[in-house]
């Protein structure tokens, strides 16, 4: 009797095989995901962080450059006001400090964006937006007349000003929704002094 | 059962051979790829993100360059600190700082800060010496009330005189400007009922109207009260200037004397003749002139006394064409009704009237004490009074002129003050340290190791530079100094400064910083260091 060539596999090693290979799929495809999802994640946190910390810098400059005298009052803890009118020091002419146009840096509640404007509410006005992720209320406030955060302020919004002595406290919240739809959010404080 | 399919029409094993490394492979180089694109994402985040830190240290640096200059101005240097080709080391990165005498005494300061990638350049101007009690005009810590009818106005005795600077168009005669009236809480302003309208405070601006109508108060420029208060005006009161409340109080230096002056017993003067005192540096137990004696100041004069008491006719004449005169007067201060104040310099940058009086004192015996600061007299007072633990009142019949500091101020009805704002530059209320003028951001200068984006200490070490710490890079360190040594005789030291043995200096005279010593001749002058002002007694 010829003997058959032993070609080929059996079902029980196929099916053993293809359950193997089955689960190092699905293993790997959710290692995959997971790691696609936590880079992703990384990735939006980090251009939120990069977006808040670039706003807060050109907040903190602007107030910076100005001049106690020429930033409108801003309140005393617990009030605080989510705008700011001030004017930059463009340096010295015959003897006296020489400022420039008026400035505002202010939130535009309901549109998340922080505007920056030069000439503000004249025709000749200009504005740029630094930002467009600020939420009305910062982190854990609510607008009902208490300090719900225990920040010290009272219903501060996503970008608030306040002062300490000859400080003023710039508070930023950025908030945004990722692809996956998790909201991220991060926070900034910087205390400035106005140095002319 | 025995599968044939598979590999039916494969008879040879070896034709599948390199099949799955192939494939293992394909997988390896898109997971390859996958993660070297990742990595390059991550990388450029991560760059954007350092580039952010670097440029905020460079920030940094950049204004503890701005500092370091406004010290070395301080200590009477040029401000500039390090080059493009040799800039300063400060903590991992390098700055710095050019400085610009101005023509108006000012120095235009520009520091440049490197640290890694980030580069920042911060421009500063400062005028090298101000006075922090000048600059606060008529202060009263506690309170300031002005009287009705009362003119405070300003003006520039550097400028010209008082007369050369009134506004024509103005009546009651005034320049109409330059008026400083500052508290630490708050300010009352009495007017007439009848005037031309209020000035409630607290709102900065000037009220509308013309100057003069209706008024019956003015002042023609500031009136600064504390924080959260305001300046409490009554109708007919006139403000030209800011009334905005202050932001900080303002904390007056603790009050100093001269040490070590020669004591004297007391100086009464009542004789017809005049007394001069010129050219001397002495102290007194109590100076006192009698009806109708006068004693003449002619600086420079230094005196210290526990108490001062002009009788009513005495007159006190202080001229300082020749140097100023400081009078400090440490118990009490009675300028009676009907004693005369006369300044023939009418310079008041150049005298001042310390009093550290507080507590009341019996200053004519009869067992009752007597107010510690009385000022009755008439005439006319250039220069600072520095009272800031006194009560003082003004009289209608003193016109004063410089600057005035008290713990409350009262200008009685009528009365007329005069700020110099070049008490606040120059004269002997002005310190050592400089002022700011101005501070904001500028471009990057135009430099290779500004262009070339890597860190700067490697590319200066590559250079075969190597960077020197902060405080040692200071351009000037040649000295030129004249000094009271211990013995009190003036002495010279001219050479490098690290060589200069400070021990030996009681009092800095004059003081000349250079990058070399030929320069010594032209470099700028100070007053002297900080580490070496003349001895004080802190009242």
């Amino acid at each position: 009797m010829r003997q058959h060539k032993k070609a080929g596999f059996t079902l029980l090693e196929m099916t053993i095989a293809g359950t193997i290979l089955a689960l190092v799929m699905l293993n790997v495809s959710m290692v995959t995901q997971t790691g696609s999802a936590a880079y992703q994640a990384g990735v939006f946190e980090s251009a939120l962080e990069d977006e808040a910390s670039q706003t807060m810098d050109r907040i903190t400059l602007a107030v910076m450059s100005s001049s106690e005298d020429a930033i409108d009052p801003v309140p005393i803890a617990p009030a605080n006001a989510w705008n700011i009118d001030y004017e930059v020091s463009l340096g010295i002419q015959a003897g006296e400090l020489v400022l420039g146009d008026p400035e505002r840096i202010e939130l535009m509640p309901g549109t998340g964006q922080v505007l920056w404007k030069k000439n503000p509410d004249l025709p000749e006005q200009r504005s740029l937006v630094w930002s467009k992720s600020v939420p009305d209320n910062f982190a854990d406030e609510f607008p009902n007349g208490v300090d719900d955060n225990g920040n010290g302020l009272i219903d501060e919004r996503g970008l608030s000003f306040d002062m300490e002595g000859s400080k003023i406290i710039v508070r930023l919240q950025m908030m945004r929704a990722d692809p996956d739809g998790v909201t991220r959010q991060t926070a900034k404080v910087a205390n400035v002094t106005c140095r002319n | 059962m025995i599968l044939h399919g598979i590999s039916a029409t494969k008879t040879d094993g070896r034709d599948r051979r390199g099949s799955v490394l192939a494939i293992s492979l394909i997988v390896v180089m898109v997971i390859a790829s996958l993660g070297a694109g990742l990595i390059q994402m991550h990388g450029a985040i991560a760059r954007r993100q350092l580039q952010t830190i670097d440029n905020k240290r460079a920030l940094y640096i950049a204004e503890a360059g701005l500092s370091e200059a406004f010290m070395a101005i301080a200590h009477g240097k040029s401000g500039a600190i390090g080059s493009e080709e040799e800039p300063a080391l400060f903590g991992n990165g390098v700055f710095w700082v050019e400085a610009a005498e101005q023509p108006d005494q000012s120095v235009a300061i520009v520091s440049n800060g490197l640290c890694e990638t980030g580069r920042f350049s911060l421009a500063m101007t400062v005028i090298r010496q101000v006075s922090p009690i000048a600059s606060l005009g008529l202060f009263g810590a506690d309170s300031v009330v002005i009287g009705e009818g009362a003119i405070i106005d300003g003006y520039d005795s550097e400028a010209g005189s008082y007369a050369s600077q009134v506004d024509p168009d103005i009546t009651p005669e005034s320049t109409g400007q330059g008026a400083m009236v500052t508290s630490n809480l708050e300010i009352e302003v009495a007017g007439s009922a009848g005037g031309g309208g209020g000035f409630q405070a607290g709102f900065g601006g000037a009220i509308g109207g013309g100057l003069g109508g209706g008024y019956s108060t003015w002042i023609f420029g500031d009136a600064i009260p504390g924080p959260r208060s305001g300046v409490l005006a009554d109708p007919g009161v006139l403000i030209t200037g800011n009334t905005m409340p202050a932001l900080k109080p303002v904390k007056l230096d603790r009050l100093e004397i001269p040490a070590g002056l020669e004591l004297n017993t007391s100086l009464v003067h009542s004789d017809a003749r005049p007394l001069v005192l010129s050219n001397v540096e002495t102290q007194y137990k109590r100076i006192s002139v009698g009806a109708g004696s006068e004693l003449v100041l002619e600086g420079p004069v230094t005196i210290i006394a526990t108490g001062l008491d002009l009788e009513p006719g005495a007159k006190l004449s202080i001229d300082t064409t020749g140097g100023p005169v400081m009078i400090y007067v440490t118990r009490f201060l009675n300028l009676a009704d009907g004693s005369i104040l006369e300044n023939p310099s009418q310079d008041p940058t150049q005298m001042a009237l310390v009093v550290g009086a507080s507590d009341d004192v019996d200053i004519d015996g009869d067992g009752a004490l007597d107010t510690a600061v009385h000022i009755g007299a008439e005439g006319e007072f250039f220069g600072m009074l520095y009272a800031p633990k006194s009560e003082l009142s003004i009289p209608e019949s003193l016109r004063m002129f410089g600057c005035l500091t008290g713990d409350t101020v009262n200008f009685e009805a009528g009365a007329r003050f005069t700020y110099d704002s070049a008490m606040m530059t120059s004269g002997v209320a002005v310190t050592g340290l400089p002022g700011l003028l101005s501070w904001r951001i500028v471009e990057l200068p135009d430099a290779a190791i500004v262009k070339r984006r890597r860190d700067p200490i490697r590319a200066l070490e590559l250079a075969g530079v190597t960077p020197v710490p902060s405080h040692k890079a200071y351009v000037e360190s040649y000295i030129r100094i004249d000094y009271t040594d211990n013995l009190d005789i003036l002495q010279t030291y001219e050479g490098l400064e690290a060589n200069m043995d400070w021990s030996l200096v009681k009092k800095v005279e004059k003081m000349r910083w250079a990058d070399t010593q030929v320069d010594l001749n032209t470099a700028p002058e100070s007053k002297g260091s900080g580490s070496t002002a003349p001895a004080m007694i802190t009242l």
